[in-house]
């Protein structure tokens, strides 16, 4: 048992020492807590008259204060007291320096627990209980059985997909093509025989794909990241375990949280993603260079890029599933290009857990034919079946002006896609201020009822997981850091209350770092969430009578837009007849790879 | 070995700067740096405002806590560590062997000051530096030599800063008592009266017959004074007070001794425990009863005030964050060399010079 001492250097903000009194109380120690308006002098006498283990002194920070404890140190010292006795400061900004800097023995801070405090006190060594981030890779898809709750959806969908999937037999495109390829080079022992594959595979490349890999004239701004660098990386990441992570789920059923990761060099990314990581992000997407998109073919190597997005490299893929803790999800984006197919074989070969396509958008909002992404997506969706890679479906096509039906019809058609071709799809509306809601004055009294009605009338269609993103509070964030922080929480806390299974957050940067986003500011959105999460646990906002409209209204024209595609023989001549979104909404079927399936 | 330690009247008033000043003086002697508690942070702790930095140049010791070596940016060799706790780790003696920054947390108690001094003396420095952190001040009575930093940080009011220093430097002016407990950088001292007196750690009488414990911890309030006044021999020559005390109790017992026209001596442990017993303007208004009194004022331990130096930054609250002002530099230091006989340097555009 010790003899102690509890100071509160403060006549207000006692709270703290109060509180851990307790708990010393409870560990049998024999405690003794002061009225908070003595004098130093005062508090130094009643230090003498006994003879206390410790003394714990509370007290709020500002300029002027740190003197006062200075000189309430140097009274206890001048009276003896130190000898015996350690004097321990408490306060939510106290770290180990400020309180070295004051002269106390130790500090305890915000982020010091209880258990900590006590195992000081009882002279027990305290070894950071959560060193690394002890958790277990989250299962997103697993107790999904993708059965349909509408018929007249269900056999909609199945139409359109058998459709496609039969259309698309027997076509080919390069893409395809360069992913059968470099499959065989993966696989292949003999150098000769890759030096043949990677001479067919150049075949079917652009020419700066080709003298990028050849002769190493790259893209302007790309270049390989040295071995110094990686040598680097490869020590910040030994050496610099999480400590103490923090959960940003409150209840077990709460969302998990994915974050972007795309600054353009693979070891920024890595840098973020692990401080993120400590923060309690569940998993990482990783956005490309739009112009990776637009070449034939793919740059090996690891590689580092001056613009926004990573190159999705093989090797980049790796470095960054290796860097991160093997509980953290991967996602690579895969849903448009000239490179779907490669790239999410090259993701599933790299170890990545998910996979990114949407057919419908990656044709409308990225500048994808939709003859080629049909054939593929189609193929891509296999590769992400073999890999068992479940594979989440962007509506971002809503950020262009597409209204919510036709986004959402064109995820669906994915899903039964997906389920037809044996993958694990992921339904992933946006949570988004979009423009055909500001137009229509959908959100005008809130933000709850529109962004539920779309939760609420996919779940009355089919049994999937659920996704908002991408990210949520897409167009809701202004410059204000804090008000963008809010918005991510608010909306964190609708996605919590509706059960769905995983959101997308941005920084609070995001849309105005004009570089690339720091990372103060994607902690920013995280504690905002976690904190968002504590406070509604398991309750819910409750939407207004209005959302039951929009549900109904959602469900109805999905069906309608269903059945416009499903009379079409497959589904890009429904593209490119603007069925799923057409130029007066904002959305025009892409251009890039037109002529080349066979 | 001389050590010579910097005092600060608060943050921010150039207690780092006059370090390094000196450490430039002293660059062709051996020496010793540490401090009392953690200074050379990047960053203030409080105001988030860039805080110089303390660089060191090959060959000079630094003792400073684990924790500070291990990440410093300096190449060092490892001489020692010792045993001298710190809440950031045990405190290293380490030569540096290749010049840079390295933040400086060494004891931040007196026992552990006294420790390290004798540890440092065994090493053959010429100097021992030591910097203080924020105001603290208790363990620098053990030091040879003191400098204080003042400045806008303190307070932006020129004749306030001055009339402080004035106080000080009056502190300073009483006598060395001869009468020491254990000063490891000085050697031991003998009590005059026979006998050497080996740490005096508790209030005490000094009469004919000898050396009588007082029966008190501390020295603060009328009821501490009360009990002192009822317990004084009659032949006592003198009351010993190496414990902190409170500028009322002193003035309480004063006024007793000179009611009763008693010329009894009072030592204290030294001029840094008096400076803790108030705060300056109580002090200034103490100082100024003395005359006249028949009380005499000695100190168990005398280090010298060598300088003072003034620092014109304040730490300006603008906008809910801390931005750097200015006070007028000139009028400053025109001020105080017109009221202290201590040299007085304006720490930034000055060496201060160690002899």
């Amino acid at each position: 048992m010790k003899k102690i001492l509890c100071v509160p250097f403060d006549p207000v903000h006692d709270v703290g020492i109060k509180i851990i009194k307790a708990e010393l109380d409870k560990h049998g120690h024999d405690t003794k807590l002061i009225s908070p308006d003595l004098t130093p002098e005062a508090i130094v006498k009643i230090a003498a008259s006994e003879q206390y283990d410790f003394i714990l002194v509370s007290r709020t920070l500002g300029y002027g204060v740190a003197e006062l404890l200075a000189r309430f140190i140097d009274l206890l010292d001048a009276a003896g007291i130190r000898e015996k006795t350690k004097i321990v400061i408490g306060g939510k900004p106290v770290t180990p320096e400020l309180a070295a800097e004051l002269g106390f023995d130790k500090g305890f801070g915000a982020n010091s627990s209880m258990e900590e405090i006590v195992a000081y006190i009882e002279g027990r060594e305290y070894t950071v209980s959560h060193q690394g981030l002890n958790r277990t890779k989250k299962d997103i898809v697993s107790k999904y059985d993708y059965s349909f709750n509408n018929p007249e959806i269900e056999t909609l969908l199945s139409s359109i997909a058998d459709k496609l999937i039969k259309w698309a037999e027997g076509k080919t495109s390069p893409g395809v093509e360069r992913a059968k390829l470099r499959e065989k080079i993966f696989n292949s022992g003999s150098q000769i025989e890759k030096d043949t594959l990677l001479e067919k595979y150049y075949k079917l490349c652009d020419p700066e794909i080709i003298n990028a890999n050849t002769k190493g004239q790259f893209i302007k701004g790309v270049r390989r990241v040295s071995e110094k660098e990686l040598t680097d990386l490869k020590t910040f990441i030994e050496t610099h375990n999480p400590v103490d992570p923090v959960r940003i789920q409150h209840a077990d059923n709460h969302p998990l949280v994915f974050k972007f990761l795309g600054s353009g060099c693979p070891v920024m990314d890595i840098t973020h993603a692990k401080v993120c990581e400590r923060y309690g992000i569940d998993g990482f997407l990783v956005i490309n260079p739009s112009w990776e998109a637009r070449y034939e073919g793919l740059i090996e190597g690891c590689l580092t890029h001056e613009n926004d997005g990573t190159i999705t490299s093989f090797e980049n893929i790796k470095l960054l599933r290796e860097s991160l803790d093997t509980s953290t999800l991967l996602t690579v984006r895969a849903h448009r290009g000239l490179n779907t197919p490669e790239t999410t074989l090259l993701a599933g070969l790299a170890g990545a857990d998910l996979a990114k396509i949407n057919l419908v958008y990656g044709s409308l909002g990225a500048g994808t034919d939709p003859v080629r992404l049909a054939v593929d997506g189609i193929e891509t969706i296999k590769l992400a079946a073999r890999f068992n890679m479940p594979f989440d479906i962007p509506g971002n096509d809503e950020l262009s002006g597409v209204p919510a039906w036709k986004s959402l019809a064109g995820l669906l058609i994915n899903v039964m896609i997906g389920k037809k071709l044996g993958a694990k799809p992921i339904l992933k509306p946006l949570f988004c201020f979009g423009p055909h809601i500001v137009i229509n004055g959908l959100m005008k009294d809130n933000y709850i009822d529109y962004n539920a009605a779309k939760i609420f009338a996919l779940r009355s269609i089919v049994n999937s997981p659920i996704w908002p993103g991408e990210p949520i509070a897409f167009m809701t964030q202004s410059e204000e850091r804090v008000q963008a922080a809010n918005a991510n929480s608010y909306h964190a806390a609708l996605a919590a209350g509706l059960g769905v299974d995983v959101i997308t957050v941005a920084s609070t940067d995001e849309a105005y770092s004009r570089g690339p986003i720091c990372i103060t500011s994607r902690i920013d959105t995280i504690r905002a969430i976690t904190d968002a999460y504590k406070f509604i646990g398991n309750a819910s906002f409750k939407p207004t009578p209005q959302a039951g409209e929009y549900t109904k209204m959602l469900v109805e024209k999905i069906t309608g837009v269903l059945r416009q595609v499903e009379a079409k023989d497959n589904l890009p001549e429904a593209i490119y007849a603007g069925l799923l979104g057409n130029q007066e909404d904002g959305a025009y079927p892409g251009t890039f790879g037109a002529g080349t399936v066979k | 070995m001389r050590s010579i330690g910097i005092i600060g009247t608060a943050k921010n008033t150039g207690k780092t700067t006059t370090l390094s000043a000196i450490l430039k003086s002293l660059n062709n002697k051996k020496v010793a740096v540490t401090g009392i508690g953690y200074d050379g942070e990047e960053i203030d702790n409080i105001t988030l405002l860039p805080k110089p930095r303390l660089y060191f140049d090959k060959s000079v010791i630094v003792a400073t806590a684990e924790k500070c070596i291990v990440n410093s940016e300096a190449g060092y060799r490892l001489i020692q560590k010792t045993d001298i706790e710190t809440s950031l780790g045990f405190v290293c003696i380490a030569e540096v062997t290749k010049p840079g920054l390295i933040v400086i947390a060494g004891p931040n108690r007196a026992s552990q000051l006294k420790e390290l001094i004798t540890i440092i003396n065994e090493l053959g420095r010429d100097y021992l530096l030591v910097d203080g952190s924020l105001n603290r001040i208790s363990p620098m009575y053990l030091l040879d030599d003191l400098i204080f930093t003042t400045g806008g940080s303190r307070t932006t009011d020129i004749s306030v800063l001055v009339d402080e220093m004035v106080t000080v430097e009056k502190i300073f002016t009483y006598p060395d008592s001869g009468f020491h407990a254990d000063n490891p950088s000085r050697g031991r001292i003998s009590n005059p009266s026979g006998g050497r007196i080996s740490n005096i750690s508790a209030i005490s009488f000094v009469s004919e017959s000898g050396i009588v414990n007082a029966g008190l911890k501390t020295f603060i309030d009328q009821e501490d004074v009360k009990f002192l006044i009822g317990n004084i021999p009659g032949d006592c020559r003198q009351i010993v007070i190496p414990v902190f005390f409170s500028e009322a109790a002193i003035r309480g017992l004063m006024d007793y001794l000179n009611s009763n026209k008693k010329e009894t001596g009072l030592i204290l442990l030294s001029p840094v425990q008096l400076l803790l017993s108030a705060d300056f303007a109580r002090l200034r208004d103490f100082i100024a009863s003395l005359s006249g009194s028949s009380v005499r004022f000695s100190y168990m331990f005398k280090p010298v005030l060598k300088a003072i130096t003034i620092n014109p930054f304040f730490p300006k609250l603008y906008n809910n964050i801390f931005v750097a002002d200015y006070m007028d530099k000139e009028l400053f230091l025109k001020e105080m060399c017109d009221k202290l006989k201590t040299p007085v340097f304006n720490v930034e555009e000055r060496l201060v010079s160690v002899s």
